[in-house]
């Protein structure tokens, strides 16, 4: 893998952690929060965890070689 | 209303005012303008195509033409993007409901939370442009 794989990758997965973070905090919020709307809160937090998921996936894409970055831009 | 409290309105306002994007409109446009002419096997020259698939703020990049798998990469990116940034707007919601209720020190922390997470928003945005000018390639079948 190359390095600008490589930065790619970990840029992919800090995204996913980020996401998770975002997820935890807003339980977090809505434990605080008595008037929030929950239903979609939840919903909110499936769709960050949906989301981190998938990063994740591509990552793990990138690692496999499925994705692959050139050094530089094609123009 | 506070100081903090001014300021987290003010960083809510400019978030939303980058959420805003006036060119939304015009792009579904043209994406039903180029799929109408897919439908109707009109041969649209490459100098066409690359106008129309291009946002008005990418003036100047060459358009590179994608497979579907890469247009999904752009698509996943987008929507990470897109959900950072409203996650980051309700995170400064929540952070001047607490400024107001006089935890101050808890929105400020909040506020750290949603900066922290625009410099990722802003490196997915930057790995999705990568995909439209074609540096990012993804492979149609898995090695």
């Amino acid at each position: 893998m190359s390095s600008s794989d490589e930065e790619l990758q970990l840029d992919l997965l800090a995204a996913a952690i980020a996401l998770e973070d975002i997820a935890s905090d807003f339980f977090l919020a809505s434990q605080q929060f008595c008037h929030l709307d929950h239903p979609r809160v939840m919903q909110r937090i499936r769709d960050l965890k949906t989301h981190a998921d998938r990063l994740k996936a591509i990552a793990n894409e990138v690692m496999s070689g499925r994705i692959s970055r050139s050094k530089e831009y094609l123009r | 209303m506070g100081n903090s409290a001014e300021y987290l309105t003010e960083l809510y306002i400019n978030q939303l005012e980058q959420m805003a994007d006036p060119f939304r409109p015009r792009r579904r446009l043209q994406r039903r303008w180029l799929r109408r002419v897919s439908q109707i096997g009109f041969q649209t020259t490459s100098s066409i195509e690359a106008r129309y698939s291009r946002s008005p703020k990418d003036h100047g990049e060459v358009g590179v033409t994608s497979t579907k798998p890469t247009q999904k990469l752009r698509r996943d990116l987008k929507e990470a993007v897109a959900l950072l940034k409203r996650s980051g707007v309700d995170l400064i919601q929540a952070a001047v409901k607490l400024s107001e209720s006089g935890q101050e020190d808890d929105a400020k922390e909040l506020v750290m939370i949603a900066m922290r997470f625009q410099e990722v928003e802003d490196l997915m945005a930057g790995y999705a442009d990568e995909v439209k000018t074609g540096r990012l390639q993804r492979k149609s079948e898995s090695i």
